[in-house]
């Protein structure tokens, strides 16, 4: 088991942020000046406007994608980006898909989470791109075919007026305690607690949900939904991300976040389709997202922000994260099942 | 206007010997509108069901993957949880289905047939939950029963002095609870039509005679409606078979999977990032198979079909019955219902879309009321396109549903062969299809066939509630043709009339109410319909339910409720406005 850790490339989340401002720079893009920074891009836009427009897959709705949208047509206004949402789990796998196998073809660009991108590469929709030729740095780019778009964090939240301070869940371990039970939330899938396996080991996050079952957990198929209902305080704690909370934070809802070590952290990523029509378009948007200015306005939109950028999520206090990295999302896959099963049955897999 | 008999004998199922020596036109007309219908439901129906099938023996679930493969059945059948899955399936679709259709009989019998003071009123109220999309019902049902900070449960706690919260909202029986709730205005409707037009002679001779009311209601009335109710018991049985999101909010906090919540977990919990199409596929199979079986039992039962015609050539002047002292009773009853169904969920959601964040009602919380989630609305630019595109959809599909089922339907009662038997099974299945697979098999479809370019435009969301709503609108018309005498339009023929005519002068206002019934059903339905909406949801075909989930995935739950506010005020001004308009034509 151990070896099988050490394989994995556990990311620190401590080190992400200060990596992220001091190997990036404050922009993805080298840094030595605005002007110099969207240098290399200028040939991907005077092509793209040649183009039509780019159709872009992402989860956020629409409305709230547009003034992200808005930003990066200030700096190219001939490049049209034409976002549509999906519904999320699994649905750009298949839009994908359905889309490769039709004369009639649609999305250039999507952006999504390591299992998505994963699901989309591996059945070679993905294009593979040279980002490094565009000054992108290489921590930016695992793969050819992805380049690193955002992070979500797993985390815990609490209701701050039914649970005080010292009583609050601030380690995985606590919410095994029976003053939990029927009282707390948890997404109805278990990518959180897959995404533990690579810090504290299969047979110890197994041992953590059995006795997380023995608590009842409150399903929900959505993380926005648990947020909401610790605000009510119809649960006192949940299971959530850090992004989905804070729609209900900045609304004053009496929640908080708390980071247990380790996280789970999830990695998003942006890929263009091999079959995109508007591939120039495609590259440099994606690009663009991975800059200060760009990943700044996608943060501000969805809420969800790059570590090596100068966002707000990289001036966050953090401990430990543990991924996946994306090269072995058949492995989280295979942990996905196992603890999807525990959280549907309430106790053990078999 | 019409028209009465006593229904003593019964009438030939086939066409009189003076009607069939002169029917030669009439046959070739028959023939055009066959060929027609075979094009149109084929196309509607066939390609979606073929594709769901194709679908479940591809290697991944896709229709277009290459080889084929037995690997979904096995695994969606020998799933270990699967016979939990089919238990929980069927508790919960028959017990929401008999309390459905108790609580819709009763409140149809009551409004249509007795003189409960409000009559007229209740009739556009009981349909109100209709307007409702089923996600915020079931929330706002969450928000008021919920165990913990329930404000029902609050209240419920303060009046009769309870020490700890009396309901549970997650659990099979508020699952059956609020579904039942949501599905009571479908089977009023497909109901009060058949009450309306009901012979009371055959009642009245019992009343005479010394039966009891109660007696009269048992033996009498409900026999007559047996094709109506087992109309309704067919159609409601698959829509809670099929139904998500009462399951998936009620059901799926407390691990209660039914098989609409097993297709779910399948399509978004799949541990590779792929939904699992092709078990979904074969679960879907299995549903066309329980409701091709059901459609076959509901054929059995109304073989008999001509003894339940009520309306006939001779005229006859419905008249309520007098419940006496009983009439505010029977008020009474349909009062708690619409409280139930009405007034504590749209009380909830009006609350909630006056909150910053979900919180219980309370008067503490009173503190937080804002409208700024309505005026989020006004400021959002795509409310004004969401809009029109709901109307648009909405009023296309329901006109397309009730023109294609008042044909269907017509065919199918007057026809009684083997085609027409095929047609009603063709017509009713696009229900068992879930709406994740629907989706997916339309897509595929319009994005092979780039001639016909509406692939992530409103047309494509036309097609798919035509296809689907066709079910109840077939259903609901066959209950209604069920009713009229054949002889009426044999009358028109011999009187020299032509088949044109005869239908727009005599079957066509004779069934118009219940025309309406479906378009106003099938226009609610759309402009609440959200599964369909989001697998087809494109570029250019934003619809109020895809803007509702906008909000709701998107955090922001009250202003989702907002929206849902709005939507129903709309939607209930609409049913009243039509019904009003209905009431006057009729009267005029």
């Amino acid at each position: 088991m151990k070896k099988q850790i050490s394989r994995r490339s556990v990311v620190q989340g401590i080190g992400l942020g200060t990596m992220g401002l001091m190997t990036g720079g404050l922009a993805g893009i080298p840094v030595a000046g605005a002007q110099d920074r969207f240098a290399p891009l200028e040939p991907l836009a005077k092509a793209a406007a040649k183009e039509g427009p780019v159709v872009w897959y992402e989860t956020t709705a629409a409305e709230l994608m547009q003034p992200c949208i808005a930003v990066f047509n200030k700096r190219y206004p001939n490049v049209k980006i034409e976002h549509v949402r999906a519904i999320g789990t699994g649905d750009m796998v298949a839009k994908v898909i359905q889309e490769s196998r039709a004369p009639d073809k649609g999305g250039d660009m999507v952006s999504t989470t390591a299992d998505q991108t994963w699901g989309i590469s591996s059945r070679g929709l993905a294009l593979d791109v040279n980002w490094t030729d565009y000054g992108v740095p290489a921590n930016f780019v695992p793969e050819k075919f992805a380049i690193i778009c955002s992070h979500s964090l797993f985390c815990v939240i609490h209701n701050t007026s039914q649970v005080s301070e010292a009583d609050a869940p601030k380690t995985w371990d606590d919410l095994t305690h029976p003053r939990w039970k029927g009282k707390f939330g948890s997404p109805a899938f278990s990518h959180p607690y897959a995404g533990l396996v690579p810090v504290m080991g299969e047979a110890r996050v197994d041992e953590f949900m059995k006795k997380l079952m023995l608590n009842e957990p409150i399903l929900t198929k959505s993380t926005y939904t648990l947020a909401q209902q610790c605000a009510s305080g119809e649960l006192l704690a949940a299971v959530g991300l850090n992004w989905t909370a804070m729609p209900t934070i900045q609304k004053g809802g009496p929640i908080k976040i708390v980071y247990p070590d380790p996280y789970p952290l999830s990695t998003n990523y942006s890929l263009i389709t091999k079959y995109s029509k508007n591939v120039n378009g495609a590259k440099l948007f994606a690009i663009w997202l991975a800059t200060d200015e760009g990943n700044q306005a996608y943060e501000k939109a969805t809420g969800r922000g790059n570590f090596f950028l100068n966002t707000e999520i990289a001036k966050v206090k953090l401990p430990r994260a543990s991924e996946y990295p994306i090269r072995e999302v058949p492995e989280l896959a295979k942990m996905i099942e196992k603890y999807n099963t525990m959280l549907r049955r309430g106790g053990a897999p078999n | 206007m019409a028209s009465v008999d006593v229904v003593g004998r019964a009438p030939s199922n086939g066409p009189s010997r003076d009607i069939r020596s002169r029917s030669g036109p009439r046959i070739r007309g028959m023939t055009v509108l066959w060929i027609l219908l075979s094009i149109v439901i084929g196309w509607l129906v066939i390609v979606p069901i073929a594709l769901l099938v194709l679908s479940s023996f591809k290697t991944e679930g896709f229709p277009t993957d290459a080889g084929y493969t037995l690997r979904h059945y096995v695994d969606a059948y020998t799933d270990p949880d699967l016979r939990e899955v089919l238990i929980n399936s069927a508790i919960f679709t028959i017990f929401s289905t008999l309390l459905a259709v108790a609580i819709g009989t009763a409140l149809a019998w009551l409004v249509e047939r007795t003189d409960i003071p409000g009559a007229r009123f209740f009739r556009a109220l009981i349909i109100i939950p209709m307007a409702t999309p089923p996600m915020l019902l079931a929330s706002a049902w969450a928000m008021l029963l919920n165990p913990r900070v329930g404000s029902l449960n609050y209240a419920l706690m303060w009046v009769f002095g309870l020490s700890e919260m009396p309901f549970n909202i997650y659990s099979m029986t508020g699952m059956v609870f609020v579904e039942a709730l949501s599905v009571v205005p479908t089977v009023f409707l497909m109901l009060s039509h058949a009450f309306r037009n009901a012979d009371p002679s055959h009642e009245e001779a019992a009343l005479t005679s010394g039966a009891s009311p109660w007696r009269v209601f048992w033996f009498i009335t409900i026999p007559m409606m047996r094709p109506a109710i087992l109309g309704a018991v067919a159609f409601i049985a698959i829509v809670c078979l099929v139904v998500f999101d009462v399951p998936g909010t009620l059901g799926m906090p407390s691990r209660i999977f039914v098989l609409s919540t097993q297709i779910y977990y399948l399509f978004g919990s799949s541990p590779t990032g792929v939904p699992a199409f092709g078990q979904i596929s074969a679960l879907g199979v299995l549903i066309v198979v329980c409701l091709i079986l059901l459609a076959l039992a509901y054929q059995s039962f109304t073989r008999m079909a001509a003894q339940f015609v009520t309306v006939s050539g001779k005229a006859f002047r419905p008249r309520p019955y007098e419940l006496g002292r009983w009439r505010w009773f029977g008020s009474g009853i349909v009062i708690a219902y619409l409280l139930l169904a009405v007034v504590a969920p749209l009380g909830m959601l009006v609350w909630a879309s006056l909150m910053p964040y979900l919180a219980p009602m309370t008067w503490e919380n009173l503190a937080l009321v804002t409208t700024a989630n309505h005026a989020a609305l006004l400021a959002n630019s795509k409310i004004l396109s969401a809009v029109f595109n709901s109307v648009v959809v909405a009023l296309i599909a329901s006109t397309a549903v009730v023109i294609l089922a008042g044909i269907c339907g017509w065919v199918i009662v007057r026809r009684r062969t083997i085609g027409a038997k095929i047609l009603d099974i063709l017509t009713f299945v696009p229900l068992a299809i879930p709406g994740v697979i629907m989706g997916i098999a339309l897509t595929f479809v319009y994005l092979s066939l780039p001639w016909i370019p509406i692939y992530g435009t409103i047309w494509i969301l036309i097609v798919a509630y035509t296809t689907f709503y066709l079910a109840y609108g077939s259903r609901a018309s066959q209950s209604a043709f069920f009713q009229l005498h054949k002889e009426l339009e044999e009358a028109g023929e011999m009187s020299g009339a032509s088949a044109l005519r005869t239908h727009s002068r005599i079957t066509l206002p004779l069934v118009s109410a219940a025309m309406l019934g479906i378009w106003i059903w099938v226009f609610a339905h759309v402009m609440r319909e959200l599964s369909m909406a989001l697998v087809l949801h494109g570029r250019y075909n934003t619809v109020v339910s895809t803007l509702i989930w906008d909000y709701w995935s998107g955090g922001d739950p009250t202003t989702a409720s907002a929206v849902g506010v709005w939507l129903i005020i709309a939607l209930t001004v609409l049913i009243g406005a039509t019904f009003a308009l209905t009431r006057r034509n009729v009267s005029a």
